[in-house]
């Protein structure tokens, strides 16, 4: 179960904004799942020496020459940014 | 024309009975003629590129410069990157967005002379939900669901909208609607494919795959496109291993993990699989029942870890970089949350407030860390059955097919994809194959997951029962 103020707190952590609407039906469907999810966890115990498998894809170390490739042209890549000035992205100040 | 295979229209391409020009000029009829109910298509290219580009592969073709998909459309749903193409993944927060650069696997296909028609309909970034907008319906009946979030691709190919299809697996959302619409979807194994321009969600969950209507159309496909990809470091350069056609299949030890009352798999569909499975051992394969018992865990992890990969990558969405922005705010994080408020759908929203969840301090040990392990013991599992068996056999969806108005439960959501999402938790590929079969209509599959790397004996078993019980030349059609 989780509460409306634990949405909110989810919410703002996510940084997304909720209508009140949303915030009800989040907090409904989320217990739910919970509710869903927490049962089978509970009962299992997992062995110590379990490790976390966080992907299927075993990754190694593989080495390449230092150089640059080239990508796509700044003006290209620009095209999809909502607000630019004067050839950067536009961010609200922060400081 | 436009009922043929992928083989099918590249004899008649190569043997000069057709042009590109002609096979163009047939798709884009069928299109006008169904598009306006199938609703599959979300963009589409301007016929007059279509055209042109037709027309340069005839070109070619006469100079013997043809590909090997040399003037054969193809489509690919929205969540994967098309230069110059607008790919919104199906969400409002990307509704201008056209990629500066080309996904890997439409480079792929686009270098062997297939001629890209459009983008597919999805659910919002690939993530079904019971607050899903998405338009495209299901050929075989209107009324009913697709399935999963990657319905445009299967219900393109099945309302004979395009030849193939290109769509992105992240726990079932090609196998699923394919399964409902009686095509062939193939979830590789994890790294066989280049991830690189798919506007990921579940990272260590997606693998891109096709939709064919035959298990021969999805071995030549799937052979253009796997491969070490420098732009994509998780994938491999083990050889896809072509089909062979003339090898029996009576070799094959298939594992049909037992139903347990732990989960909720229908009579009906229990049914189903175990009349595949008479069919199979008819064939010559050896089916038999085992235990899978971190089988009833399946829902619980793949809610956990997709949830919380989601709530991560999605975070890069932001209206910063690209996409929608919010016009008032007040300040950057006002910015951030009024854009991501505007430009997610519900579905979506949950999906991440449900992932921030599970990776906030307190509930970190409870459940992501949890989950994981499970995922270790899922895979370790999994992997000893592949040590006596080729392969498992297993449902697709646990229940048949329901009207796309009915609102399912959260309790059906949950084990909704514990077959499919076997197949993204461990890596190992899985092929969704058609049978006979249909409820209300609508055709009825299963699924077949592999060992990692032999893809080609999941296709070898699937084109023996496609070439038994005639799925490939059936004369009932969609639409």
């Amino acid at each position: 179960m989780i509460s409306t103020k634990e949405v909110q707190a989810v919410a703002k952590e996510a940084k997304i904004g909720l209508t009140k609407v949303e915030e009800e039906k989040i907090q409904q469907d989320i217990s739910q799942w919970l509710q869903q999810i927490h049962q089978p966890l509970e009962t299992i115990e997992i062995p110590k020496e379990v490790e976390s498998m966080v992907s299927p894809c075993f990754l190694t170390n593989v080495l390449r020459k230092d150089e640059v490739i080239p990508f796509v042209r700044r003006d290209q890549l620009l095209k999809n940014v909502p607000q630019t000035q004067k050839g950067y992205f536009y961010v609200p100040r922060v400081l | 024309m436009y009922r043929k295979t992928v083989l099918q229209l590249k004899g008649l391409l190569e043997n000069k009975k057709i042009s590109s020009v002609e096979l163009m000029k047939a798709y884009l009829q069928r299109i006008k003629q169904v598009d306006e109910q199938i609703q599959a298509y979300i963009t589409l290219q301007e016929e007059e590129i279509l055209l042109q580009s037709a027309q340069e592969a005839d070109q070619r073709r006469s100079q013997g410069k043809a590909g090997i998909l040399e003037g054969i459309p193809m489509a690919v749903s929205d969540n994967i990157c098309t230069q110059g193409m607008k790919t919104t993944g199906a969400s409002f927060m990307l509704n201008s967005f056209v990629p500066p650069y080309q996904a890997t696997v439409v480079e792929k296909y686009l270098e062997e002379g297939a001629i890209l028609v459009g983008k597919l309909d999805m659910d919002e970034f690939g993530i079904h939900s019971p607050y899903s907008i998405a338009k495209v319906r299901n050929p075989w009946n209107l009324q009913m669901t697709l399935g999963s979030s990657g319905g445009g691709s299967s219900a393109a190919v099945a309302a004979e909208e395009i030849p193939f299809a290109l769509g992105v697996d992240g726990g079932g959302d090609l196998r699923q609607p394919a399964h409902f619409c009686g095509c062939f979807a193939l979830k590789p194994t994890y790294g066989r494919v280049s991830r690189y321009g798919l506007i990921s969600v579940a990272p260590s969950f997606e693998q891109i795959g096709s939709v064919t209507k035959t298990v021969e159309d999805m071995d030549l496909l799937m052979g253009l496109l796997t491969g070490k990809d420098s732009k994509d470091p998780t994938t491999h350069s083990q050889p896809w291993v072509p089909l062979e056609k003339d090898l029996a299949i009576s070799e094959m030890k298939i594992a049909l993990p037992h139903f347990s009352d732990l989960f909720p798999c229908r009579p009906s569909i229990q049914k189903h699989i175990h009349k595949v499975a008479s069919q199979l051992e008819t064939l010559g394969a050896r089916v038999e029942e085992v235990e899978l018992p971190m089988l009833s865990y399946v829902p619980s992890m793949y809610q956990i870890l997709t949830s919380a990969e989601a709530s991560s990558n999605l975070a890069r969405i932001d209206g910063i970089r690209y996409g929608h922005r919010a016009e008032r705010y007040d300040d950057l994080s006002d910015l951030y949350q009024k854009t991501r408020q505007e430009g997610f759908g519900l579905g979506v929203k949950e999906k991440i407030l449900f992932g921030t969840y599970v990776l906030s301090a307190s509930h970190y040990e409870t459940y992501y860390q949890k989950a994981l392990k499970l995922r270790t013991l899922l895979y370790q599992e999994t992997n000893q059955i592949f040590q006596s068996y080729h392969m498992i056999l297993t449902p697709v969806i646990p229940f048949p097919v329901w009207n796309r108005e009915e609102k399912k439960s959260v309790q059906d959501y949950y084990w909704k994809d514990m077959y499919t999402a076997i197949a993204n938790l461990t890596g190992f590929p899985a092929l969704s194959i058609p049978t006979r079969d249909r409820i209300e209509g609508v055709p009825i599959g299963f699924q077949l997951i592999g060992q990692a790397g032999k893809e080609h004996q999941l296709l070898q078993v699937a084109y023996t029962y496609e070439q038994q019980e005639g799925i490939s030349k059936r004369k009932e059609k969609s639409w």
